[in-house]
């Protein structure tokens, strides 16, 4: 009877509070790092002095919450950083919560600047994980890139794939690889990132300049390519994949191994061969795309709590074919080919790369150390060297028949010393970097230098703070400095020096005459500000606003200050300009995020304004000896970029996701009132995919990619005459192609082998209705269709 | 251990500026452009006395040349003439192998064709290209190279003018419809130049 009565009481009592207090919250607790489960952490609820433990799988239960009522969460691991987290219990709630590793954070700063926090604050980051990363094992770290939204790329064929962000590419973006600077001629429009998208763990991207600490020039964004963690354990572990695709018949074979020690020593050495043949159109072989990497890295370091070192090597060489009947010799010859429905020259499948062809080869090694101060923060020292040695082959004569049209080697290094601090609400950075570069064009080459012989000089300073107002509100701000010095030694053909009225300008420069040419020593110096402040902000637990305006400079690049002549694989003449200065952009984004368990949604509206843009357009017809030829000149302007880039993923249930992307993206030349040109087209993707984690994990994914017609753009045709007919006919190398729909399908299945190895065996089609189709921003698109349907196959063993 | 770490980077610094100093000459060699055609000339011939008539030049206004120059007879008598085209690197010392860039194209000729044609069509007749004799101009196959050739005049010839463009394709497909009869439609490969002269023939 006297329990009847108290049961009644407490019923009266829940009753009479307005919540109830009978859900649970439980989840599991997660490394960061390798999604490795973590026993032993505590939750403590701060409200009601409660407290759970996780269980040897990492999981955790916490009962009698009450619902409408918001908790403060503090969990805490012996080996990891303590969180504090807020949360809102809305019914039993199933929460994962990530900590970072205390041990693995000494590794972070060897992979520059704490590569799992956020880069920005104020920014909302792009991120591409090792599992997406993995369906693009057969092609370039453009390809991955193009995932996400905002992102397109600039190609030449297949193999050369170079990122676009909101529509600017090249020397507009900075891409870092495990810390470093990439410098591998980026500045060419057919220069894709030397980056081996197999030895890439992660990658993120930061659509505009506001991680100053990487570099002040990133007017476009930054593209961040990191590498394996490690645990400080005795382990060995790694990973190898073999791929197979239908087109191009050829395939790809890549690995990893790590060795780690529990006394912080470790190892890992990751390999990848990669071959494909010529490239199938749908209806036709596209000579001559063939394509051989081979690429190699190793890492070796030691990993304490307050201090480690780590030494970084990485080789990667690769050749690539390019289409044979892309090569034009004159304006007539372009005629011809962009005329012609299918490529001039279609011959049989070969796995054999002839010229016209590019062999890269780029090598970083990179030495890092650091040092941690008990209350005061952390010192991160870098060294880094590069050398990219780029051969370029065209169609030739003779005995010259094999000799390279371009060998460039460029030299790069690199110190940086940071500083940073992390107090309690307050993340301060700081740095000074120092570079030197030198750039040799062989004259062996028996070619004009496309780009100079130069020496390069930099200096930069950075600082960046972010202060945490309150749970809700973070600020950030920062600002950065660099000086940029060039020795410039430069062959002028006198005709060029004297038409631009350089002889009068810069008569004091003139070191030599030859011949027909000048030499010409140019010291061009730029002084860029950089700079970003934003904010972010949480509505809610669920939606969060980041507000942020970046400005970026950049000194001009060697193409754009030294070009000078014919490009034979364009049938363009290019002229530079010496006179140019720095550009400067301001970017403002901001990014409303909204994201609950099963639905996460974000989108980007940006804009951006850059003075003395550098951009290149046609200006006359210029008499050469293979006819007349469109003279394209350099010249800075103000231009106006914006846009929008929207995300949403929706889980419908246990089993089925919904996944939708749009980008869109508008560019002006605001002095004459034009569009830019390559500006990518709207397009937007949209998924479906099914997963069952019961049965082996079956993942299966379709997806619809819809490219729209870009209907802006700068006309640059040209009426060309042609003196053999006698004929005046188009050169039209402006109108885009038409919109077009492609079909993929992806999908994958687990199966455990041993305890401690599992297969992961997928497949894949690309083009899947093998659509003839014809992209904007494929160098390539006047001359070909492009790549036709192409299947994958892929095994992956994880040990 | 934890304070060497950081004499490292004075180390390299130290290494870097050192070992960057101007000791060597920094002026970089001019490039000898080997491929380049900065001249081509033509050069007429009377078939019958074997005298030369006239010659037709073009040197490369890029190069510091004249662009199109006329020497000799400006008409030429309205009977079959000999025309020889030669190109030339003058960007080279004229005792270089690579001088006379002929000598290359004519090596290669199975990869080389020369086309013929005028403005108005009938200022003449047609542009023989033979295969035997001093005049001949065929490759190893006996396919056409056309460096050489007979320029027929027309009936109607005579009196009158226009111009004559030489086209010079590298790695033509000969085999191709109309290559053989000298129409360049159908031939691929790339044009090595593609020069205009003023002709005439006297009355």
């Amino acid at each position: 009877m006297q329990r009847l009565y108290i049961t009644l009481l407490l019923l009266l009592n829940l009753a009479s509070y307005s919540q109830k207090c009978n859900n649970s919250l439980s989840g599991k607790v997660i490394d960061l790092h390798d999604d490795s489960v973590l026993s032993g952490a505590s939750i403590f609820i701060i409200e009601n002095n409660s407290a759970a433990f996780s269980d040897i799988d990492g999981n955790y239960i916490i009962k009698n919450l009450c619902r409408g009522q918001s908790y403060s969460l503090k969990i805490s691991h012996p080996a990891c950083e303590t969180i504090t987290f807020k949360i809102k219990i809305s019914g039993d709630t199933n929460r994962n919560f990530k900590l970072e590793h205390h041990i693995n954070e000494l590794n972070e700063i060897i992979v520059k600047g704490n590569a799992y926090e956020t880069k920005s604050k104020s920014v909302f980051e792009n991120k591409l994980s090792a599992e997406t990363l993995e369906k693009y094992t057969t092609g370039a770290i453009g390809d991955a890139l193009k995932s996400l939204s905002g992102v397109s790329s600039l190609n030449k064929g297949n193999g050369i794939v170079k990122p676009i962000i909101n529509g600017l590419h090249s020397s507009r973006i900075i891409v870092i690889n495990n810390g470093v600077r990439m410098q591998d001629q980026e500045w060419g429009k057919e220069h894709a990132p030397n980056i081996d998208v197999n030895a890439v763990e992660r990658l993120i991207l930061i659509k505009n300049a506001s991680a100053l600490q990487f570099g002040g020039d990133a007017m476009g964004g930054i593209i961040i390519a990191e590498g394996l963690k490690v645990p400080v354990k005795d382990s060995l572990y790694g990973k190898t994949m073999i791929s197979g695709a239908s087109n191009g018949r050829g395939g790809v074979f890549t690995s990893t191994v790590t060795k780690t020690h529990q006394n912080g020593l470790y190892t890992t050495i990751q390999g990848t061969l990669k071959r494909f043949g010529d490239v199938e159109a749908a209806n036709y072989v596209m000579s001559n795309t063939g394509l051989y990497e081979k690429d190699l890295s190793i890492r070796l370091g030691l990993n304490r709590f307050k201090h480690g070192i780590e030494g970084y090597y990485a080789y990667y060489n690769t050749e690539i074919g390019i289409l044979r009947s892309s090569h034009a010799h004159s304006a007539g010859d372009q005629i011809r080919s962009i005329n012609s429905n299918i490529p001039l020259v279609v011959r049989d499948f070969t796995y054999d790369i002839n010229y016209p062809k590019q062999n890269v080869t780029h090598q970083l090694a990179r030495i890092k150390a650091f040092k941690k101060f008990e209350d005061y923060g952390k010192l991160n020292f870098q060294y880094d060297y590069q050398n990219n040695r780029r051969f370029e082959y065209d169609i030739r004569l003779g005995n010259d028949r094999d000799k390279p049209a371009l060998d460039l080697e460029l030299k790069t290094h690199t110190i940086t010393l940071d500083y940073d601090s992390d107090f309690e609400s307050l993340n301060f950075k700081t740095g000074i970097m120092g570079r030197f570069q030198d750039n040799f064009a062989n004259p062996d080459t028996g070619v004009r230098r496309l780009i100079p012989d130069y020496e390069k000089y930099e200096l930069g300073f950075y600082a960046i703070a972010d202060y945490k107002l309150n749970d809700n509100w973070e600020l950030e701000a920062g600002a950065r400095f660099d000086y940029v010095y060039m020795d410039v030694y430069k062959f002028y053909k006198k005709t060029l020096w004297e038409d631009r009225g350089y002889d009068v300008l810069f008569a004091d420069l003139v070191v030599d005459e030859y011949g027909y040419q000048v030499l010409v020593n140019t010291k061009p110096s730029f002084n860029n500000f950089s700079g970003t402040f934003g904010f972010s902000h949480n509505f809610s637990d669920t939606s969060k606003l980041f507000v942020n305006h970046a400005i970026a400079s950049r000194a001009p690049d060697p193409s754009e200050l030294f070009s000078e002549g014919l490009h034979h694989s364009i049938a363009r003449i290019e002229i530079g300009d010496l006179r140019f200065k720095s550009e400067v952009g301001h970017k403002t984004s901001l990014t409303y995020e909204f994201s609950t368990e099963k639905h996460n949604f974000s989108i980007n509206p940006f804009i951006n304004n850059i003075k003395d843009f550098i951009l290149v357009e046609p200006v006359e017809l210029v008499e050469t000896i293979r006819g007349n030829f469109p003279s394209w000149e350099y010249r800075q302007t103000d231009a106006q970029l914006f846009g929008v880039d929207i995300d949403s993923n929706l889980k419908i249930n246990e089993f089925f996701g919904l996944k939708n992307q749009l980008s869109i993206v508008k560019g002006y030349d605001k002095e004459r009132d034009l569009p830019l040109i390559n500006m990518p087209p709207v397009n937007t993707r949209n998924s479906i995919s099914y997963q069952n984690k019961k049965l082996n994990n079956l993942k299966i994914d379709l997806e619809s990619e819809y490219v729209f017609t870009q209907n802006e753009y700068p006309d640059n045709n040209f009426e060309v005459f042609l003196p053999f007919t006698q004929t005046t006919e188009l050169l039209d190398i402006s109108t885009p192609p038409e919109a077009y729909h492609l079909i993929n399908l992806n999908s994958s299945i687990d199966f455990k082998v041993t305890e401690n190895s599992s297969l992961t065996v997928g497949l894949g089609v690309t083009n899947l209705l093998n659509t003839s189709y014809r992209n904007y921003l494929n160098l390539l698109r006047f001359y070909t269709d492009d790549m036709g349907r192409n299947i994958l196959l892929k095994l992956k063993f994880n040990y | 251990m934890k304070k060497h770490i950081f004499l490292l980077p004075i180390l390299i610094l130290t290494l870097v500026f050192t070992g960057c100093s101007d000791d060597d000459d920094p002026t970089p060699d001019p490039v000898n452009e080997q491929e380049v055609i900065t001249l081509v000339t033509l050069t007429m011939t009377d078939l019958g006395t074997d005298e030369v008539l006239a010659t037709y030049s073009w040197s490369d206004p890029e190069y510091g040349g004249n662009g199109y120059e006329y020497e000799g007879l400006t008409e030429l008598p309205p009977v079959p003439t000999g025309c020889e085209v030669n190109a030339y690197n003058t960007t080279l010392d004229p005792s270089d192998p690579e001088y006379l860039v002929t000598t290359e194209i004519l090596e290669e000729g199975a990869d080389h064709q020369f086309f013929f044609s005028t403005d108005p069509e009938s200022l003449v007749f047609d542009f023989n290209i033979l295969s035997m004799g001093t005049w001949a101009s065929v490759d190893i196959n006996g396919d056409k190279i056309g460096q050489k050739c007979h320029i027929m005049p027309d009936m109607v010839s005579a009196g009158m003018s226009g111009t004559l463009t030489v086209l010079l394709i590298h790695e033509p497909d000969k085999s191709a419809e109309g290559v053989s009869s000298g129409d360049p439609t159908n031939a691929g490969g790339e044009t090595d130049f593609e020069l205009t002269w003023n002709f005439a023939w006297a009355e």
